[in-house]
């Protein structure tokens, strides 16, 4: 064996240059992410509502993310028109922690949502719920702060409300005009972290993006939970609003739809921007769906390719979960 | 077409017989390992080179068959070294085909690791 590796040296040394160049090629971290074109995700089997079925075909639009994608990676990237690129600015478990915060609150936003607007038609519909804090999604300027932290209490004041919007009102910390939920100004927070409760001072110049933690505490038909899916965020939101909303009201349509965009519970109850629209345009085109719901607002990110595949799949543009409403009663047997 | 079979079995127990004799605990591991070691070099480029290539959310299915195309590879490749280097050790066994017994054991091998593969694509 020797013998062999000593008549073929030169060869070898060669050829092991150029192996580990490949190899860093294939493994070095580049420092990016990616988002691709992901699935489709039926909202049939998440909930578990007591005597409601879910038979209609609405589905979650997902993309798939690329946490530090490869020298090689980004090198394809960058030639594929449905690959977007950008720096990984956030560690892997961050970006995980984020994403199951605001997945939860986007399942909560949308079973609270739904059941109230159903109650709205059908008095026997019923739900309780109770607004525990504000969870800390992300921040800056701050290192006192954590992921995760639930803000409890602002300037001592309890929180006596369901509404978030109308409690930071009354502490003048409501910023109409921000694109998202966001805190601002100097105030001392109440924070529950690990179940313990602490008291910290955060100064004007940090900023935090949080989501409203509810509990809910009762609800006729009663509401057993979710199932835990393979993905994260909450663009899903929407959709989960609307596929509840059909099946605790029994609108039954027959077209295959899908949606995307975030439902927040304020007082509009308005269709939040997403992330990865194109992509997730791709993925839905893929799937043969009829109908995709998108907030109006990104309409123009995806104009051009709706015109041009508009004998596939229709966009339907909405402001609101009433536009939602709206549409699939349009379209009901 | 089973008396084919049992003729198949016979000269391969014969073979694996004819193999087992003339290696030592020690030439084992000696081939054992540097089997393995060869074949992590020799696939490890194309495994990475696929596993890079799943950002093409568009060939998925067809990247998941070339896994199994290299599963099937390794096993042989694997078998076929491991006789390549007991050959290079045991001059008596240099000249004796051992195709037979590199294609069983490599399509067991391959079997067992493409159930392993097939339940970790279920998973993820």
């Amino acid at each position: 064996m020797l013998k062999l590796l000593n008549k073929y040296k030169k060869r070898i040394i060669i050829f092991s240059f150029g192996y580990i160049y490949i190899l860093m090629v294939l493994l070095a971290p580049s420092g990016y992410y990616a988002l691709t074109p992901g699935e489709i995700s039926s909202t049939k089997d998440i909930y578990n509502i007591d005597d409601t079925v879910f038979s209609n075909d609405i589905n979650t639009t997902s993309v798939y993310s690329w946490h530090e994608i490869s020298v090689f990676q980004k090198w394809i990237a960058s030639y594929q028109s449905d690959i977007v690129i950008g720096e990984q600015q956030e560690t892997k478990s961050d970006d995980s922690l984020k994403s199951k915060i605001s997945n939860q609150s986007s399942h909560d936003n949308a079973v609270i949502t739904a059941y109230e607007l159903a109650r709205m038609d059908d008095e026997k519909i019923s739900i309780e719920y109770a607004l525990k804090g504000l969870i800390v999604y992300s921040f800056f300027d701050n290192n006192e702060l954590m992921i995760g932290d639930v803000i409890t209490k602002i300037n001592n004041l309890e929180i006596t409300t369901n509404n978030y919007e109308n409690y930071l009102s009354a502490l003048n910390l409501y910023n109409e005009n921000a694109p998202e939920k966001l805190l601002n100004g100097n105030y001392n927070a109440t924070i529950l972290r690990d179940d313990e409760l602490m008291t910290i001072s955060i100064p004007k110049e940090t900023t935090i993006i949080f989501y409203p933690k509810y509990e809910i505490l009762s609800t006729n038909p009663t509401y057993q939970g979710y199932n835990p899916e393979n993905v994260g965020g909450p663009s899903g939101g929407m959709i989960q609003t609307l596929a509840i909303y059909s099946a605790l009201r029994k609108i039954d349509v027959s077209e295959k739809i899908a949606g995307t965009g975030t439902m927040v519970t304020n007082n509009a109850k308005a269709v939040g921007e997403i992330g990865g629209l194109q992509q997730k345009f791709i993925t839905v085109r893929r799937a043969k769906v009829m109908y995709f719901l998108i907030p109006s607002s990104q309409y123009d990110l995806i104009a051009t390719e709706a015109v041009k595949y508009q004998n596939e799949i229709t966009v339907v543009k909405v402001e609101t979960i009433f536009d939602a409403i709206s549409f699939i009663r349009g379209i009901k047997k | 077409m089973i008396k084919k079979l049992s003729y198949i079995m016979s000269e391969y127990k014969t073979l694996r017989r004819r193999l087992d004799s003339n290696v030592r605990n020690a030439d084992f591991f000696k081939a054992l390992l540097g089997s393995l070691v060869i074949n992590a070099i020799i696939f490890l480029i194309p495994i990475l080179l696929i596993e890079n290539l799943f950002i093409l959310t568009n060939i998925m299915t067809l990247l998941k068959v070339f896994i199994f195309i290299i599963i099937i590879l390794f096993s042989i490749m694997y078998h076929y070294i491991y006789s390549l280097i007991i050959k290079n050790y045991k001059e008596e066994i240099a000249n004796v085909n051992f195709k037979l017994v590199i294609l069983i054991e490599g399509s067991i091998t391959a079997f067992i690791l493409s159930i392993f593969a097939l339940i970790v694509m279920t998973m993820v």
